[in-house]
């Protein structure tokens, strides 16, 4: 994976001294509060409902054990023992205080980590697919790109003070999308043309929020090595005439919207050929310098399957049943993808002990290449296990709470911290994934249910992404009282759907009921081989809305 | 409406209520309830003081409920705030009552 150069390592420390200072001078009152507040946001440290959160960068999800282990202790030394994983595959800390937190990010450091473009209206961490290099359907690894615009975005002097904040994801896979890319600020998908050269579709105007919109492609392939003037491009229009009157309109879906796609292309491209041929033009030395650190890790040549992993998936049910739902396939022969599911049964998505860190961070030193990556989903993957120690791994999982097999069914909700945590929240959403999870728990029944994702947001700027679930829920307050609006048929992958409203919001008390009925009702007329989506999609909200609303008498 | 006062801590960003003797609780059962202008005038002085002191930041007033006993806020969301996340009864102030932290 990535190492710091000497400009990184500087470049951080020099923050976090920066930090040190700037929290002196604050607490000494030199800086007062609406000095400080961009500053500390600047650093990841947000004022939340209960106490600060600091929120850490995970660069494209991907982590070494070594930094695993230091999020844990940063857990255990200044939090309650634990974490939150985001789904923009970053790490957060609920409980942090103030006079900690330099020190915390100086712990940070030490592992080459930093609470950088988490926070304010800069251009954000960049996402990838969190198969990055083991997919069997990639065309190349896109986190090498991720990489390329972490570079070119992190202090980029014209974008630090954009009219919104600002979020871009990287794929690289031909069958299935992982990464929401169409639901993104920019969104890149990489592809290889007939004759063998790398380029890309990029996207743009896509997010979530209270104005769901799904990304226009600006051009279909843009070369490699234009691929940093073609992104400034864009992000130097949307600086100079995206809104900045009104919050709710800055974002630059709002403007892609306004202008409409082929205009707002019109002028990127004319801005574009102003600057393609400059020193933003991306010498191949350079990709293949920073492709190197993406290189694979050493694969040994292995049976594709060991021969005893057929007698091991007979002799132990869970075992199987774990395999079965959260083993992807590799495309090194004898080697598999291990998804690691943070939604146990009744628990809450996305949270991890210390100490579940520190197995999972000792498990990825045995069997994973000592790298651990992380979903947008809330999950975690072991991206490089032999498959004849999935046995171990699983073991080694089930020891920790860490085995539940549910990834990509309808107990794994995707959730965001809601009125528990979250100062902008309306409702609580973890207690609703809680019961879903619970009500949901037995796997054979989830099985015949089969893939469904099930998004919850707290709160209309949807960071649980229930704009793209297959059932998306929406927590509002209403006299006080937490109601839940039920979306149906949103999907965030390459033919990524915004979920359609099925009707007034219904009470926490009856939101677990009305999923039910709406489960209940797609197995009652799904065809052969329609997942939930699908079967949405064909129909059309109607049936469900009925199930719902208008429930046939028992 | 009886109001009481809040805030965050500036070094702990903990949850804090006014008391009393115009110091800051974790606790909203020691919380100087207000049930007039004059009260809250007073209240939001001492408020203020404490922001200049750089001892708290995000002041605001929170409406609780007209009856007796502990001060208990109107808002779910103050509720939430006042106790600790609905989910870890033993993180927030409430661990006292589960005698967990």
């Amino acid at each position: 994976m990535y190492r710091y150069d000497e400009f990184d390592h500087a470049a951080v420390s020099q923050r976090v001294n920066q930090f040190r200072g700037q929290v002196a001078r604050h607490l000494s009152g030199e800086l007062s509060d609406d000095e400080f507040r961009p500053l500390r946001l600047m650093n990841g440290l947000y004022s939340q409902l209960h106490a600060y959160m600091l929120r850490v960068a995970i660069p494209y999800g991907t982590l070494s054990s070594r930094q695993l282990r230091a999020l844990a202790g940063i857990a255990r030394k200044y939090d309650k023992g634990y974490a939150h994983f985001t789904t923009r595959q970053n790490v957060q800390f609920n409980w942090p205080t103030l006079q900690d937190t330099p020190d915390i990010l100086a712990d940070l450091a030490d592992v080459e980590m930093h609470a950088i473009q988490t926070s304010g209206n800069c251009i954000r961490n960049v996402t990838a697919d969190q198969y990055a290099g083991v997919a069997v359907d990639e065309v190349t690894d896109p986190r090498i790109y991720s990489e390329i615009l972490r570079q070119w975005s992190t202090f980029h002097p014209e974008f630090s003070y954009l009219p919104r904040k600002f979020k871009i994801a990287v794929t690289a896979s031909r069958g299935r999308d992982r990464t929401a890319v169409r639901f993104h600020d920019i969104g890149i998908r990489v592809h290889r043309n007939n004759a063998g050269e790398i380029g890309f579709e990029i996207m743009a105007g896509g997010g979530l929020g209270r104005t769901p919109v799904v990304a226009a492609t600006l051009n279909e392939f843009v070369p490699e090595a234009d691929l940093l003037s073609y992104c400034e491009a864009i992000v130097r229009v949307y600086n100079m005439i995206g809104r900045r009157d009104n919050l709710y309109k800055s974002r630059i879906k709002i403007l892609v919207s306004a202008l409409g796609a082929a205009e707002f292309t019109r002028l990127v491209e004319e801005e574009w050929a102003a600057i393609r041929n400059t020193s933003l033009r991306l010498p191949s030395d350079d990709v293949e310098r920073i492709r190197a650190y993406f290189a694979p890790p050493h694969y040994e040549t292995l049976a594709n399957p060991p021969p005893e992993l057929a007698a091991q998936l007979e002799d132990d049910r869970d075992f199987a049943a774990w395999h079965r739902q959260n083993v992807a396939r590799h495309r090194q022969p004898g080697y598999a993808i291990a998804n690691l599911s943070l939604k146990p049964v009744g628990g809450v998505p996305g949270d991890a002990t210390a100490e579940q860190m520190e197995a999972v961070a000792d498990l990825a030193e045995r069997y994973s290449a000592a790298e651990i990556r992380v979903t947008h989903e809330q999950n975690l993957v072991l991206a490089h296990v032999a498959q004849k120690d999935l046995v171990a791994v699983w073991q080694g999982l089930a020891a920790h709470g860490l085995a539940s097999a549910n990834v990509s069914l309808i107990s794994d909700v995707v959730c965001c911290p809601g009125l528990d945590y979250c100062g902008l929240a309306t409702a609580r959403s973890i207690p609703v994934a809680q019961q879903i999870s619970t009500r949901f728990a037995e796997l054979q029944k989830a099985w015949d249910i089969g893939e469904l994702r099930l998004n919850i947001s707290g709160c209309i700027n949807a960071c649980g992404h229930h704009h793209a679930g297959h059932i998306g829920v929406l927590g509002v307050d209403k006299r006080n009282e937490e109601f839940y609006q039920i979306t149906l048929g949103g999907n965030g992958e390459y033919d990524a759907s915004i979920g359609e409203i099925i009707g007034p919001g219904l009470p926490g008390s009856e939101i677990v009921d009305a999923i039910e009925r709406i489960v209940e009702a797609y197995l009652g007329i799904r065809e052969s081989g329609e997942r939930f989506l699908d079967t949405v999609r064909r129909t059309g909200i109607g049936p469900f809305k009925e199930a719902v609303y208008d429930p046939p008498q028992r | 409406m009886p109001q009481v006062l809040t805030a965050y801590g500036l070094l702990t960003g903990q949850v804090l209520w006014l008391t009393e003797d115009s110091a800051w609780s974790p606790r909203i059962r020691d919380a100087r309830v207000s049930d007039s202008d004059a009260d809250m005038a007073e209240m939001e002085a001492a408020g203020k003081a404490a922001h200049a002191a750089h001892e708290v930041f995000d002041i605001y007033r929170v409406d609780i409920a007209a009856e007796p006993g502990p001060p208990r806020p109107i808002k779910m969301r103050e509720r939430i705030r006042a106790l600790g996340p609905t989910i870890h009864p033993g993180f927030g102030p409430q661990a006292e009552e589960h005698g967990a932290d």
